[in-house]
C-alpha cells in the first residue's frame, strides 16, 4: 500500500460500511422442504382417497370418525377409563408409599417381603396378572377366611366378589403399586440423609421424620415419575378391555365389531387417549411449580404469563398495567398519548 | 362335382384340430373343469385367514392348523392347482384384512347374513350350514332354549360372531349380559369360572367344546337359527368364482363328504353351495 493513499485516508471520515444481513440459504431451503412435506402430510391426512379392489374410498374415512368421537358410547367408555385409571393409581400410590418405606425398614422380614412383592408383580405381564384376577376362581373356587388350615369362617366366591371392574382395578393397583414403590424410593433416598438424623436428633421418631421431614422434600422427586405413570396407566388400563372391563378400548372394539371400520374406531379411541393425556400434561406442570417452591429463586413463568408478556412489550399497549410487573418486567409508557 | 375348397379347409382344420382340443382339455382336467378361471395373480397361492380357536373347524393341534374348514382349505387348493397357507387371524379382525387384501381368502365359519353381505364389501362362497348353540357348566340347573331364554342371564360369547350380534340384540329388549372376548377360550373359560352362565356359539363348535373339556361342560336347548357358512373374498378380487367352482367339484366326487365325515359334522353338509345365499 503506498504511503500517501494510506495518509489522505485517515484525514477523512470513514465511509459509511454498508450493512448486509447475514444470508441464511440453507434456512430458506429447509424451511421450504418442511412446507411441501407438511402439505402432503395434510394432503394425505384430509384429501386423499385409495381404491381397493375397484371400491374407492376416503383413506381415513374422517366422516367416520368425527360420528363415533362424540358417540354416548365412547364417552361411557372414557368415564370407565379415568375411573379405572384414577383408582389404579391412587391404590398403586398408597400400596408404593407403603412399600417403599418398608423396603428402608431395619427390619430384615419386611424388607425382604416387599422385595418379594415388587419382584414378583414387577416380573410377571400386567395382561397376564389381570386374567389371572378376572380367572381368580378358577384356582379358588371357594376362597374362604378363617383359621389358617383350620376352619373357615367366611366364605366368597371370586366370581361374584370381583366383578370385571373390581377385578382390573385389584389388578392394576397391585402392579402398579411395585412400580411406585421404585420411584418413592428414589425420592427418598434424594433427601440428604442428614435430614433425618436432624430430624431425629430434636426428638422425632423415623415415622413422624419421614412425614414431615423427608416425605415434602421428596415429592419434587417422585411427581415426574409419578405423573409419567399416570399418563402411561391411561393406556395401561385399555388392557382391562380384554377381561370385558367397559372401558374406552372395549367400547370402540364393540362398534367395529358391528360396523366393520376398525381403523377409524381406534383411531377415534386414539384421540380420545390423547386429549387427556394433554390435560394430564398440563396439570402435571401446574403440580411441579407447586412442589418447586422454595427450590428455586424465581419460578420461571408459564406459558399462560409468557403469552400475556409478549402481548404487552409493544409500544402504544395500555390497559394491560395489572400485569406489567410480572417478572419485573417494567412497564412500557404509551409514548402516543 | 366342382370343390368347395372353403369347406374342405374347415373340414380340414376341424380334423386336425379336434383330436388336439380333446388332448388339451383332458390334460387341464380340474383345472379347467371351471368355466371360472382363477386370475393370474393368485397362481402363486391362496392365503386363508381363519381364527383358530374353534374347533373342530379351525384349531390348533400338536402346533399345526386342524379343523375342517382347514381341510376343505387345501382340497380347493388342490382342485384349483395352488398352494394355499393357512394364517392364524383374531376372528374379528379377518373381514377388515380380507376387504383390504391383506388376506385373499377369509375362512372362518363365517356365517353368511344380509348385514354382512351389505355391510363388508364382500362376497360369501356358501359350503356349509350350522345353527348356533348353547352350553354350560356341567353341574348348572338353567335351561336355555333360544334366544329369548338368555333374558336376566349372562352369556359369553366371542367378539364379531353372530352370536355376539344376536345376543347384543336381545339385549336391547331385555335384560341380557353379554360378555364378549377376543377368542373362544376366553368366552369357554368365562362359562367354567361362573362369570357367565352360559356360552353362546355354532352348533358343532358347542358339541365340540362340550366334548373336549370333558365333563365340564354341558349342552343345553337345541340349536337354532340355522344359517349358512361362506368363505369370504373381496368383491372385485375374481375368486368367487373359481372357489364356487371348486366347491361344486368337492362335493361331486364326495371329497366334501369325506371330510365332513372325518370331523363328525355330517350333519351340517350343504346340498347345493352358492354365492350370497344369505336369508336371514
Amino acid at each position: 500500500m503506498a504511503t500517501p493513499q494510506l495518509a489522505r485516508r485517515s484525514a477523512q471520515e470513514p465511509a459509511a460500511a454498508r450493512v448486509v444481513p447475514v444470508r441464511h440459504p440453507g434456512r430458506w431451503v429447509a424451511a421450504v422442504v418442511i412446507l411441501v412435506l407438511g402439505a402432503m402430510l395434510v394432503h394425505s391426512l384430509f384429501f386423499s382417497h385409495v381404491v381397493v379392489f375397484g371400491q374407492r374410498r376416503e383413506r381415513f374415512e374422517w366422516g367416520v370418525i368425527t360420528r363415533y368421537f362424540t358417540s354416548d358410547q365412547v364417552w361411557q367408555g372414557l368415564g370407565f377409563t379415568v375411573a379405572l385409571t384414577v383408582v389404579a393409581m391412587v391404590g398403586g400410590i398408597v400400596i408404593g408409599v407403603l412399600l417403599a418405606i418398608m423396603r428402608l425398614s431395619p427390619n430384615p422380614i419386611v424388607t425382604g417381603s416387599a422385595w418379594y412383592y415388587i419382584w414378583f408383580f414387577r416380573g410377571t405381564p400386567v395382561l397376564v396378572q389381570l386374567l389371572f384376577w378376572y380367572n381368580a376362581s378358577y384356582i379358588f373356587p371357594t376362597f374362604s377366611l378363617g383359621i389358617p388350615f383350620g376352619p373357615a369362617f367366611v366364605h366368597f366366591n371370586l366370581t361374584t366378589w370381583l366383578p370385571a371392574f373390581v377385578a382390573a382395578s385389584v389388578g392394576l393397583s397391585l402392579n402398579e403399586g411395585a412400580y411406585m414403590s421404585e420411584v418413592v424410593r428414589a425420592g427418598l433416598i434424594s433427601v440428604d440423609l442428614g435430614q433425618t438424623e436432624a430430624a431425629q436428633s430434636v426428638g422425632m421418631t423415623r415415622l413422624m421424620a419421614l412425614r414431615l421431614v423427608v416425605l415434602p422434600q421428596a415429592m419434587r422427586v417422585i411427581i415426574p415419575p409419578t405423573g409419567n405413570e399416570t399418563i402411561s396407566m391411561l393406556k395401561t388400563t385399555s388392557l382391562a378391555s380384554v377381561i370385558t372391563v367397559p372401558e374406552l378400548t372395549y367400547s370402540v372394539e364393540q362398534i367395529y365389531a358391528a360396523n366393520f371400520r376398525p381403523i377409524p374406531l381406534l383411531m377415534v379411541a386414539s384421540f380420545q387417549y390423547l386429549w387427556v393425556t394433554t390435560v394430564l400434561m398440563v396439570g402435571q406442570y401446574y403440580l411441579e411449580r407447586h412442589y418447586a417452591r422454595g427450590s428455586v429463586r424465581q419460578l420461571p413463568p408459564t406459558p399462560i404469563e409468557r403469552l400475556r408478556k409478549g402481548l404487552l412489550i409493544r409500544p402504544g399497549r395500555t390497559g394491560f398495567g395489572r400485569f406489567a410487573d410480572v417478572e419485573g418486567i417494567p412497564f412500557v409508557k404509551d409514548t402516543e398519548d | 362335382m366342382t370343390r368347395d375348397w372353403a369347406t374342405t379347409r374347415r373340414r380340414a382344420v376341424g380334423a386336425l384340430l379336434a383330436p388336439a382340443l380333446v388332448v388339451a382339455m383332458a390334460a387341464n382336467s380340474y383345472a379347467s373343469a371351471n368355466p371360472a378361471q382363477l386370475p393370474a395373480k393368485y397362481k402363486s397361492g391362496l392365503s386363508m385367514a381363519m381364527d383358530t380357536t374353534y374347533p373342530p373347524d379351525e384349531f390348533i393341534q400338536n402346533g399345526k392348523i386342524v379343523g375342517f374348514d382347514a381341510d376343505l382349505g387345501y382340497a380347493i387348493g388342490e382342485v384349483l392347482g395352488v398352494k394355499v397357507t393357512l394364517h392364524t387371524v383374531t376372528f374379528d379382525d379377518i373381514i377388515t384384512k380380507v376387504q383390504e387384501g391383506t388376506y385373499d381368502v377369509g375362512n372362518s365359519s363365517f356365517t353368511d347374513t344380509p348385514a354382512r353381505e351389505k355391510k363388508g364389501g364382500l362376497d360369501f362362497i356358501d359350503y356349509f350350514k350350522a345353527g348356533e348353540g348353547f352350553y354350560e357348566g356341567a353341574t348348572s340347573k338353567a335351561v336355555f332354549n333360544g334366544l329369548k331364554s338368555l333374558c336376566g342371564h349372562s352369556v359369553a360369547v366371542e367378539t364379531g360372531t353372530t352370536e355376539q350380534i344376536d345376543a347384543e340384540a336381545q339385549a336391547k329388549s331385555c335384560h341380557v349380559s353379554v360378555l364378549s372376548y377376543e377368542d373362544q377360550n376366553g368366552a369357554n373359560l368365562a362359562v367354567l369360572t361362573g362369570r357367565a352362565q352360559v356360552g353362546f356359539a355354532d352348533s358343532q363348535v358347542v358339541a365340540w367344546i362340550v366334548h373336549e373339556h370333558q365333563g365340564q361342560f354341558k349342552l343345553t336347548g337345541t340349536p337354532f337359527k340355522t344359517a349358512p357358512y361362506g368363505f369370504i373374498v373381496a368383491k372385485g378380487s375374481g375368486l368367487a368364482q373359481p372357489l364356487l367352482a371348486a366347491v361344486k367339484a368337492l362335493m361331486a366326487d364326495g371329497k366334501y363328504k369325506q371330510i365332513l365325515d372325518k370331523w363328525g359334522v355330517e350333519q351340517g353338509a350343504l346340498s347345493t353351495p352358492g354365492i350370497n345365499e344369505a336369508t336371514s
